[in-house]
């Protein structure tokens, strides 16, 4: 088992993640790590601009350079270099928050950055009421053997949220749980030809397979066809260590669904615990847990959307025309 | 009385759980080896059944196992085998052998024609065999091999003008080789390859020119891989050529591999360094072709970078049955 020593963790007193932040926004700006001791950290606190409380898990990316990174608990960033000099832009997107969008070198000199609430809040729905449980998209967690999220040589994966669309019969249904079907190896049974049945329990997996993500609920833009607003406004925090196959009960949210399309989004927290590596553990391969599991069907109608470092959703044609949906389930009441 | 209930049920729940259970691997002839395709195969007891595909493969899931239930397998022309479920091994071939049909003094046996097969395995040499070391942990009797683009196995026939009849190819999962606590990765079923027929280079004695080649998609565990090319006329001129598999480096045969390692997490004031665990991917691809339980060492060669070829003797599952 190899021992990683990060070359620069004695320079301060960051954690390993926060550094691997950094070199992560060098790599990819095409900067020179051996300078790294003259460069200039630029250091934000993001908050909510009326409350002035630090926000959590703020997504910051950059979409010429193709980076994106969190804040952590305290809503804190660090961004290395002279801002002045960079030719990007910059998103700094939250849950219930008007994003910005800016030039990155607007940031030069700033140390707080404030983010405005939206005003935008989803429609009353009248929820429908004939006593109908529906599955949609359902699948068999056996059968998932795909998954997204990882770099390949391919394709970088480079996408901060992934949807999965669906279509439900009436409006107004209710959100009542969701199924997600995840890379992970725990309780994996195996059989010796002497019979012995073999589980993966070690503890080693267990800490490898700790995630925590949140879900995102949106209805349809009716421009594009992929997700346009949330349709629900409360966080949906989901923490889990080892299983394989998700389910999330979503009754104490009373999640409304306003028409007959809608999408369920992970949203990737990028976070150490959930940070692993693609390949060869390089900060350029980062990359976060849960890896999604794809459904091995094809259906001729491709229902995954990926949320770009531009903020913009895109078809995820990754895997088509093989396959079409995210193993993501939902069922609902009508 | 509800707390013991409760009790009660926490303490038979795994068991109700663990009763669930997948059966499934090919149906073989038990005199040529050749895969049936179309045997019903039922789990008597519990009434669930399915039918093997044209590689003879099964797959039934049993929602609770009855523990002295059976498999059954049936069809026309062998007799019916009966497996207890106790027995079933994961991956197991399981051996029809052809019924005996007497009819007047006359005795009927199917029987297929033999034919030559040039680097002939069986069943036994690909067979998935997971044992106890002496170290206590959990190894296999087979290997899984993969070229980085391609791997051609020479095969030579006693005369010319060879016409092939079919291919064989072993296959097996990417798992680790020690259990529990190798690298892992999932069985991915799907994969798609291609088998070219190659001829020799005279001067070199290397894998020369592609002279057939045919696409190959699979979607189940099948360890025995059969490509029927007997309606394609594949005919080499000389006695000498490669059967050569192709990787396709695309997603569908992407394997995602689980490792760990340290790294940093932390690193205190006092410069004290925390160490963690994080996950590493790497990424195989499919086909695994299997490595054979075998001394017999084979000719091949292998193409990790665009024309060359690297000697190897690894007995690889890679057969052609011609025509004689």
């Amino acid at each position: 088992m190899a021992v990683y020593y990060f070359p620069f963790s004695d320079i301060s007193n960051y954690n390993g993640l926060m550094m691997i932040k950094y070199l992560t926004f060098f790599a990819l700006m095409g900067w020179g790590l051996t300078s790294l001791a003259q460069i200039k950290m630029n250091n934000f606190r993001i908050v909510d601009a009326e409350t002035k409380l630090p926000i959590p898990y703020v997504s910051i990316s950059l979409s010429r350079a193709n980076v994106a990174m969190n804040t952590e608990q305290d809503g804190l960033l660090s961004i290395p270099g002279d801002l002045a000099t960079f030719r990007d832009t910059v998103f700094i997107a939250a849950q219930n928050y008007l994003i910005i969008k800016a030039p990155i070198r607007s940031l030069n000199g700033l140390d707080t950055i404030r983010l405005r609430k939206s005003a935008y809040r989803p429609p009353l729905i009248t929820p429908s009421n004939t006593g109908t449980d529906t599955v949609l998209n359902k699948f068999n967690w056996r059968d998932v053997c795909f998954f997204a999220g990882v770099h390949t040589e391919n394709a970088r994966f480079s996408y901060l949220q992934m949807a999965q669309e669906f279509d439900v019969p009436v409006q107004g249904a209710t959100l009542k749980q969701i199924s997600i079907c995840r890379l992970a190896h725990m309780g994996l049974v195996r059989m010796s030809a002497d019979g012995d049945v073999i589980i993966m329990n070690q503890e080693k997996y267990v800490q490898l397979e700790l995630t925590k993500f949140r879900l995102r609920f949106y209805d349809v833009d009716p421009r594009t066809g992929g997700p346009g607003r949330d349709i629900y406004t409360k966080v949906v925090e989901v923490s889990n260590k080892d299983d394989r196959n998700l389910k999330i009960n979503l009754k104490e949210y009373s999640i409304i669904i306003p028409g007959k399309k809608f999408f369920v989004a992970v949203e990737w927290l990028r976070t150490f615990d959930n940070a692993g590596y693609a390949e060869y553990r390089s900060e350029q391969n980062l990359i976060y847990k849960p890896t999604l599991g794809m459904l091995p069907y094809a259906t001729g109608k491709l229902k995954i959307w990926g949320l770009t470092y531009g903020h913009k959703w895109q078809p995820y044609t990754y895997y088509s025309p093989d396959w079409t949906d995210l193993a993501i389930s939902a069922t609902v009441k009508w | 009385m509800r707390h013991l209930i409760y009790c009660f049920l926490l303490i038979i729940g795994p068991g109700i759980a663990s009763a669930q259970k997948i059966f499934e691997g090919q149906v073989v002839d038990k005199e040529t080896e050749a895969t049936v395709p179309g045997v019903t195969v039922k789990l008597l007891k519990e009434g669930k059944g399915t039918q093997t595909n044209n590689r003879g493969y099964y797959k039934l899931i049993s929602a609770d196992t009855i523990a002295n239930d059976s498999l059954h397998f049936t069809s026309i022309g062998y007799k019916t085998l009966r497996v207890p479920v106790t027995a079933y091994q994961q991956g197991m071939f399981i051996e029809l052998e052809a019924s005996t049909t007497e009819l007047k003094g006359v005795t009927i046996t199917k029987k297929a024609p033999r034919k030559p097969v040039l680097n002939k395995f069986s069943l036994a040499n690909i067979k998935e065999y997971r044992f106890k070391s002496a170290y206590g942990k959990y190894a296999n009797r087979t290997w899984p091999f993969r070229a980085r683009i391609m791997v051609a196995m020479k095969m030579k026939a006693k005369h010319k003008n060879v016409r092939i009849s079919s291919i064989n190819i072993g296959r097996r999962e990417f798992d680790e080789n020690y259990y529990p606590d190798g690298q892992l990765a999932l069985p991915v079923p799907h994969t798609r390859f291609l088998v070219h027929i190659m001829s020799r280079d005279e001067l070199t004695g290397l894998p020369d020119q592609k002279i057939y080649t045919k696409d190959i998609r699979l979607s189940d565990n099948s360890q025995m891989v059969i490509i029927d090319v007997s309606q394609d006329n594949w005919t080499v001129a000389g006695d000498t050529f490669f059967v050569a598999v192709e990787w396709l480096r695309i997603p569908i045969n992407q394997v995602l591999q689980l490792d760990a390692d340290l790294t940093v997490s932390k690193t205190t004031r006092s410069g004290e360094q925390k160490l963690g665990e994080a996950p590493t991917y790497h990424i195989l691809y499919q086909p695994a072709i299997t490595i054979m339980d075998t001394k017999v060492k084979y000719e091949g060669y292998k193409m990790n970078e665009p024309g060359i070829w690297q000697y190897i003797t690894s007995p690889l599952a890679i057969s052609a049955t011609i025509m004689d």
